[in-house]
């Protein structure tokens, strides 16, 4: 995300400036994200799946209240494998707690300033191989795993950005993170780290164009939970 | 057992400079651009926190299921003891189990990338290296739950399935590449 978006915010609030009636006007606001967002999703057949509704929230927070019931009772009676647990639990709720602050803000502030029509012109269906390329090195820079890449990918949606160019910066979050690379690089070997690239981003963005395009004919959309 | 201990204090130093640089170029990034965002306009600041609350606090029910599933899972497979497990078999069965438990664990780089490197010293083939990590960047088990949540079950499990065949091709042809294969 970092020089992508340094880049970007140093002339987005410019170009916000000069079309101060983009948003405004028919509460076609940042705010209208989950109204606009959720209808068309209702329509999907994913209400057959069950998911993301509000019983899927009780079922997840129930879930996570066990375990952390668990690990007390653990760490009452000294039973080791939950005290692990805890401590793994513990050190991966540290990471994500100090970086999805400031990833969230950085969605948020692109919510606001980023004007449609850029990212309809450089990420919406015409868009071609271009778009995919301007995902790759936007994925490439980001920071966090899929659990920012997701918020981010319905922000970009609900701007215009096409559905295979959608499933390419979520398959590429995974792919080719700079900090990931480095270490690939330092550990395996140079070779071993463009091997995996000249493989896998064209797969990535030719099945990522196969299944947007089947989905988006069948009007899918990603929606907020 | 031995050197994978040896070598740690190494990686972890390592590692904590990685994400110290990482903080800050995201914090300072962050400030600045809130900073520039309240001078230009401090209504579509606000309103940018705000949405940036708004979308953190939808993510908690499906992040904290996602979290607890990583803990269950990094507790009852040690990722040491899976890669030190992974030479003895068969190139095949070896890039098999990796790929199953790439795809379970949620193990992070900085640890899996190491130990890959000591392993690769060690004799395991890059194949079967490359089976286990990259199916642990592409194919997540464990963020289903936050997945689905986005895009429902059905492409949450069609997304990772082909992530799961893509990381099997890039596997075969790291294989291939460097050998391996006959």
């Amino acid at each position: 995300m970092n020089q992508d978006t340094s880049g970007s915010s140093a002339g987005m609030p410019g170009e916000a400036d000069q079309r101060p009636g983009d948003r405004h006007p028919g509460g076609s606001g940042p705010d209208d994200g989950h109204p606009g967002g959720l209808r068309p999703g209702d329509k999907n057949k994913r209400a057959g799946s069950g998911s993301g509704g509000a019983a899927g929230r009780i079922i997840s927070l129930t879930v996570c209240f066990l375990c952390l019931v668990f690990i007390a009772v653990s760490a009452l009676t000294g039973f080791e494998t939950g005290i692990r647990m805890g401590k793994n639990l513990g050190s991966f709720l540290l990471t994500m707690v100090i970086i999805l602050p400031g990833a969230f803000i950085l969605i948020g502030l692109f919510d606001v300033w980023v004007p449609r029509h850029i990212v309809e012109r450089h990420l919406g269906e015409a868009s071609g191989l271009m778009g995919h390329l301007w995902m790759i090195l936007l994925a490439g820079t980001s920071v966090g795993g899929l659990y920012v890449a997701f918020p981010m990918a319905c922000t970009l949606q609900k701007k215009g950005a096409a559905l295979p160019v959608i499933f390419t910066y979520l398959g590429a979050s995974g792919i080719c993170r700079l900090p990931m690379t480095l270490f690939e690089i330092s550990f395996m070997g140079a070779e071993f780290t463009i091997v995996r690239y000249l493989v896998s981003l064209p797969l990535l963005v030719l099945s990522s164009h196969i299944m947007g395009t089947i989905l988006q004919k069948r009007g899918f959309e990603l929606t907020a939970p | 057992m031995r050197m994978v201990k040896e070598y740690e204090p190494g990686i972890d130093s390592f590692f904590q400079i990685m994400v110290k640089i990482t903080m800050y170029l995201l914090y300072i990034l962050t400030g600045l651009c809130l900073l520039l965002s309240f001078i230009k306009s401090r209504r579509k600041s606000a309103q940018a926190l705000k949405i940036a609350w708004k979308k953190f606090s939808r993510l908690v029910p499906a992040f904290s299921l996602m979290l607890v599933l990583v803990g269950i899972a990094l507790t009852l497979i040690p990722d040491r003891l899976i890669l030190e497990y992974l030479g003895g078999r068969g190139i095949w069965t070896a890039a098999g189990i990796a790929a199953l438990f790439g795809s379970i664990t949620m193990i992070p780089g900085f640890i899996a990338f190491p130990l890959s490197g000591i392993l690769h010293a060690k004799g395991v083939a890059y194949m079967v290296l490359s089976a286990f990590t990259t199916t642990l960047m592409m194919v997540g088990v464990a963020t289903l739950p936050v997945e689905q949540a986005y895009t429902g079950m059905r492409v949450a499990l069609v997304r990772n399935l082909i992530s799961l065949v893509l990381a099997l091709i890039v596997a075969l042809v790291t294989g291939l590449y460097f050998g391996e294969l006959w």
